[in-house]
């Protein structure tokens, strides 16, 4: 990574996401009416083309996991890849599906599950990505997300979009709804021309406090 | 929206829109409402998940398979001068036309154009489904595969439409006998296979029994021809030695090849043998 | 002497921002980075008042609160939290926090919870 971010504004960005997702656990839980817990997340910073194997060491078998992925736009480019376990598609339909409960017909199980998994993605991605932003005073607008697979991850680099030396803020956090225990991990995906601007928002941060 | 709510803008301005749509008080509507309102991101609530938010009716009367129009929706913030969000546009996009287009692209691929039944493609799909389910919760899944007797001499002999008119009368019959969870599908040319979740070998037997009683006293008929027909079944169930759902299907053609030495029989494959 | 204040945070940002915020007033500032810490600083040093992070590794907030209470009832806590739900709130209630604050804390804020514990300590 050409340029990295400072002992200080790692401190920084940790104390934030942890901000971040303490609000976000509070929002969701009225949001979606049920007690939500986020785990304090993990923050750690890497670049681009050690990200997949970052991952694959935190998810052994990430390639065939579930993935929320979300692409956002504005003070930041980036991408939000949420990465949920194996079953977390059951526990979550029944919490989310339409009162009517009517399954049409033609639709397979499978189909419901990743609507599900787009929409709840959604939510949390609103949640956490938007709370960190919001505490940092940048603003980004989301595109609409896709249910996808663990091989997203290699898409991401073979697509162009994003160059080697982008960065990535990986979250871990385990949520759990009520009883149901989800757990699941974050990744931000950001541009490069993003990171004088984090830097920056980073070092004013607790200036702005005062 | 004037047009279809039948609502006039001056109707509905500063009421609540609970007024007018009583059935959008539930949590999957409020909790997108909350979420735009908090986050300020934007809520995309699909067709397959919600069906609609308002009940209108479909455009064209034709569609009588939904009784509202299907709608995808998105929910998005409008922020007011000092940047929080002080209001939900909902878009509706009427996705009708587009669901029942997918239906019956579905329907057409999975469905034996002949006969009504499904068709090999769908066999694979859903015994695959099958099989995963039951070694997921250990249950049991028993097939029986029904080939024609002289099939092709019946052709010959009685034309290629009394042919193809007795499969269609062989699958109604067959179809008869079986459940709700039961499906049926036609493998090949002469060749069906019923599939029996949640079911032993035992009890697969009875129906092939059933099954293959009916057919061989059916008068089948096509214009002033008379004729009769008989099948031979293999049945097999589910064994743990079983690693594929072809595993399953190749003990049901064994059976059958059993079965064919004598025909007009019913053979099932040991769970030893 | 002055009083004691100890700042209990594992973001070492956070507890260099609370530092500054209470620097302009006549006091002790000590700092720990977790729960385990916190506890042994209480001991040895016997603070007048703390200031209480809830996210931290080792040993959590929650935790941390019910320790110190137990041995040192009357040392007021200023609890640190950016979940303000209701139930999170309770429990921090429950567990004898004098003061709850909602992350990221303003300086304002911050100096009225620590006058706040000050007084009720008599000082």
């Amino acid at each position: 990574m050409s340029e990295t971010l400072t002992e200080f504004e790692l401190d920084t960005l940790q104390e934030v996401m942890n901000m971040a997702f303490g609000r976000a656990a509070a929002d969701l839980a009225e949001v979606i009416d049920v007690f939500v817990q986020l785990n304090a997340p993990d923050v750690e910073v890497v670049s681009l083309d050690e990200l997949e194997s970052h991952v694959s060491m935190k998810i052994p078998s990430f390639q065939s996991a579930r993935v929320v992925e979300q692409h956002y736009r504005g003070d930041s480019d980036g991408v939000a890849l949420l990465v949920f376990p194996h079953g977390a598609e059951h526990k979550l339909v029944s919490l989310f599906q339409a009162e009517d409960g009517e399954m049409l017909e033609s639709d397979t199980v499978l189909e419901l599950e990743n609507e599900v998994l787009m929409e709840v993605g959604n939510i949390l991605i609103g949640a956490c990505v938007g709370r960190m932003f919001d505490l940092i005073h940048r603003t980004v607008y989301y595109l609409p997300p896709r249910a996808t697979e663990g091989h997203a991850f290699s898409e991401l680099t073979n697509s162009g979009v994003f160059a080697k030396d982008d960065f990535a803020i990986t979250v871990q956090t385990q949520f759990s709804f009520e009883d149901r225990e989800v757990s699941g991990r974050l990744f931000l995906v950001n541009r490069q021309n993003s990171l004088p601007s984090l830097k920056t928002a980073l070092a004013e941060f607790w200036r702005n406090l005062e | 929206m004037e047009v279809h709510s039948g609502l006039s803008r001056e109707d509905v301005l500063d009421r609540s829109v609970f007024n007018f749509y009583p059935s959008l008080n539930r949590s999957s509507f409020l909790r997108a409402c909350k979420t735009v309102f908090t986050f300020g991101n934007v809520v995309y609530l699909s067709q397959k998940l919600h069906h609609y938010l308002f009940p209108f009716e479909p455009e064209q009367t034709k569609h009588t398979q939904f009784k509202f129009m299907q709608q995808r929706c998105t929910m998005s913030p409008v922020r007011g001068e000092s940047n929080t969000v002080e209001h939900v546009a909902i878009t509706v996009q009427d996705v009708t036309e587009h669901v029942m287009l997918v239906r019956r692209l579905r329907l057409v691929n999975n469905l034996d154009e002949l006969t009504g039944t499904y068709n090999r493609r769908y066999l694979d799909e859903r015994l695959r489904e099958e099989y995963d389910r039951c070694r997921r919760y250990g249950r049991t899944l028993s097939v029986c595969i029904i080939d024609l007797d002289y099939f092709k001499e019946t052709n010959d002999e009685m034309g290629h439409l009394a042919g193809d008119q007795a499969l269609i009368d062989i699958c109604t019959i067959v179809e008869s006998e079986l459940r709700d969870i039961d499906f049926l599908a036609r493998f090949g040319g002469e060749e069906f296979v019923c599939v029996f979740p949640e079911t032993s070998q035992k009890e697969a037997r009875v129906v092939a029994e059933r099954i293959r009683e009916r057919i061989a006293t059916n008068e089948f008929s096509w214009k002033d021809r008379r004729f009769s027909m008989t099948a031979s079944l293999g049945v097999a169930e589910l064994d743990a030695t079983m690693q594929t759902p072809d595993e399953l299907l190749e003990a049901g053609d064994s059976a059958l090849y059993v079965a064919k030495e004598q025909r007009n029989r019913v053979a099932v494959k040991s769970v030893s043998g | 002497m002055n009083p004691r204040v100890l700042i209990v945070d594992d973001s070492a940002s956070a507890r260099h921002f609370i530092k500054n915020c209470l620097s302009g007033r006549e006091i002790e500032l000590l700092e720990a980075k977790n729960g385990e810490e916190a506890l042994e600083t209480v001991e040895t040093a016997k603070p007048d008042v703390v200031f209480l992070d809830i996210t931290m590794p080792v040993m959590d907030g929650f935790e941390a609160l019910s320790r110190l209470k137990e041995r040192s009832p009357n040392i007021p806590v200023v609890m640190l939290t950016a979940d303000v739900q209701q139930k999170t709130v309770e429990r921090i209630k429950a567990l004898g926090a004098e003061v709850f604050l909602k992350k990221p804390p303003k300086k304002d804020s911050l100096l009225d919870a620590l006058d706040q514990c000050l007084e009720a300590n008599g000082q």
